[in-house]
């Protein structure tokens, strides 16, 4: 479970998110809202603790991040999150099976294991036959297949997705919030950045921030 | 994959920057073996040429110093076993020659002659010594044989035999102009003069060259000072001084140019190796953040970079390795005047250094790395 205590995040004077306090449960699918500039991202990089909240509580499954350190933080991102992110974010010296392997070997999986599950993960979300693709060599709702199955590499509890249609086209972002629908039906909790209302559907439920508040 | 495979595909897939990162070290080290082979081919000539200078160490009969008929008339006298036990000290393998010399002048027709024993080891003592611009093998006369200097024989005159007292000399040769003393002189084997003048196994110097280059003036000394030991009193050990001196200060100053050049040139290609590591850091950011926010820690960030700089390392020391071996191999010849063969124990230490400097330069870039905000990393594109 995730949970925001009155947590606000301000850069000097500029608040990003103004006493927040939230919960998500497990296998929940949350749609976060709002326009450019109203602190979606910050919420996902204070769940990841990316970010540390300048004041308020954060806490993954009842562990508080503010007292992990910089490599327990790390391991929590590993183990617990997978990230999709609108530019994809992938290795470009990379194939897309060797940027699926990156966190299992980051979690330090035997190379035999990592390769065996890279395999798996692409041939799920329909890339058996771009294995062995540069991203350069991909189409944009390719390599966002690509981000999807290394965000699940660990046996990710919870997807946190920033904008992850922002760059495809109507139809391949569709498709693609499909398979994010399906994944949460298994049971892995999705927390969704979009300002897109369409996209945001297919959450279970929504919530709006603007100017740092949720105000829905 | 492992950490090795993720640094040799960023490596292999991004050639144009690896090659970059290469001929920042490659550059130093090139310099470094080139300037070592050759510096070691000049040092091999130095050391040849300055044997020229002749013998360094001289031992004569002991007694009155001053005694100047003693010396130059060539009544004193030393037992020529003297020469046997010099080659018994410690550092026998430093003496390049023993050379023992009898004196005694013959009146050839109105020609007033210098006339001195010699042994073989007068030609290792001067390799300078040439007929017909050859070097002296054949021509070293055995027997009743005798090897005229150029103005002796230019003084007697077209002969093929020279009368020593009763006794009838083969000319063997005639030695090409040497602008010493020898010039002056002729020559025939030792024991001959021994018999001929009635001073059997007696001498009147011995001179002994040793390869002393590399070592310091001290240790020259402690030559001379090994043979004063191995010699009864009689015997008097000179180092000529200066000699050494002129030999360890010429080489000295060669060596101490080309380790200062060399030092100002591998410090400037660390100094392009930690520009080039932290380029590669500012231009990774993105990538680093991805990294970090998928949940790789300092330590693997350290690894990456840290095993980059290796294998860098390691490459441009090879490389380094084989392009200073060529370079000092065309250019040598024209900078030392001699052929230059390539030095094998070089390679080794190319690596080392290289690698050493390679990773040093990569520390504080690495630590960098390691420290990015990874939100900040990740709004890059």
């Amino acid at each position: 479970m995730i949970e925001l205590r009155s947590v606000t995040k301000s850069y000097g004077r500029v608040g990003a998110l103004n006493n927040v306090s939230l919960q998500v449960t497990s296998g929940d699918f949350l749609a976060i809202v709002g326009p450019s500039g109203s602190g979606k991202t910050t919420f996902l990089n204070l769940v990841s603790g990316l970010l540390s909240p300048t004041s308020g509580e954060t806490l993954v499954d009842g562990v508080s991040l503010g007292k992990l350190g910089p490599r327990e933080r790390a391991a929590l991102r590993r183990e617990k999150f997978g990230f999709v992110f609108q530019t994809f974010n992938l290795i470009s010296y990379l194939t897309a099976i060797e940027n699926v392997e990156i966190p299992l070997y980051l979690a330090g999986a035997h190379p035999a294991k990592q390769r065996l599950r890279a395999g798996q993960l692409l041939e799920k979300v329909g890339l058996k036959d771009r294995l062995f693709h540069l991203p350069s060599e991909l189409s944009l709702g390719e390599q966002q297949r690509v981000a999807i199955a290394r965000a699940l590499a660990n046996n990710a509890s919870a997807l946190l997705a920033d904008e992850p249609t922002g760059n495809l086209d109507s139809k391949t972002g569709k498709d693609l919030m499909a398979y994010v629908k399906e994944l949460n039906g298994l049971g892995v909790t999705v927390l969704l950045v979009t300002h897109d209302p369409a996209i945001a559907d297919f959450a279970k439920r929504k919530i709006r921030i603007v100017d740092g508040r949720i105000i829905q | 994959m492992r950490t090795i495979e993720f640094v040799t595909k960023e490596m292999s897939r991004r050639k144009r920057k690896t090659i970059a990162g290469i001929l920042c070290i490659l550059l130093g080290i090139s310099i470094f073996v080139a300037a070592q082979t050759i510096n070691n081919a000049l040092y091999d000539k130095a050391k040849e040429q300055l044997l020229r200078f002749g013998a360094n160490i001289i031992i004569q009969p002991g007694g009155d110093l001053f005694d100047k008929n003693a010396l130059t008339q060539g009544t004193a006298l030393l037992p020529e076993v003297y020469g046997k036990r010099i080659q018994t000290i410690e550092h026998a393998g430093m003496i390049v020659a023993v050379s023992p010399k009898l004196y005694e002048r013959f009146l050839v027709g109105d020609v007033s002659l210098s006339v001195a024993g010699i042994t073989e080891d007068e030609i290792k003592a001067k390799p300078w010594w040439m007929i017909d611009r050859k070097i002296v093998t054949d021509q070293f006369p055995q027997g009743n044989e005798i090897l005229l200097g150029h103005y002796t024989a230019a003084h007697l005159g077209p002969v093929s035999k020279v009368n020593l007292g009763n006794e009838e000399f083969r000319v063997t040769g005639i030695l090409d102009e040497t602008g010493s003393a020898d010039d002056l002189m002729a020559f025939v084997p030792l024991h001959i003069l021994q018999g001929l003048t009635g001073r059997e196994r007696l001498v009147n110097v011995i001179e002994v060259s040793t390869s002393c280059i590399s070592c310091s003036t001290m240790n020259l000394y402690d030559i001379a000072d090994e043979i004063d030991k191995a010699l009864p009193d009689d015997a008097r050990v000179i180092p000529v001084k200066q000699i050494a001196e002129a030999q360890i200060g010429t080489l000295t100053k060669i060596e101490d140019f080309i380790r200062i050049v060399y030092i100002v040139v591998l410090c400037l290609g660390g100094f392009l190796m930690m520009n080039y590591m932290s380029s590669t850091v500012s231009d990774r950011r993105h990538e680093i953040g991805i990294l970090l926010a998928i949940g790789a820690d300092a330590r693997k960030l350290y690894a990456f970079f840290v095993l980059k700089a290796l294998f860098l390392g390691v490459i441009g020391g090879l490389t380094g390795y084989a392009l200073g071996t060529i370079i000092s191999m065309a250019a040598g010849p024209q900078i030392a005047g001699t052929s230059v063969p390539p030095l094998l124990y070089l390679l080794p230490y190319s690596v080392a250094i290289s690698t050493a400097i390679c990773v040093t330069a990569s520390i504080l870039p690495a630590k960098k790395a390691a420290q990015l905000d990874p939100v900040e990393a990740l709004q890059e594109v």
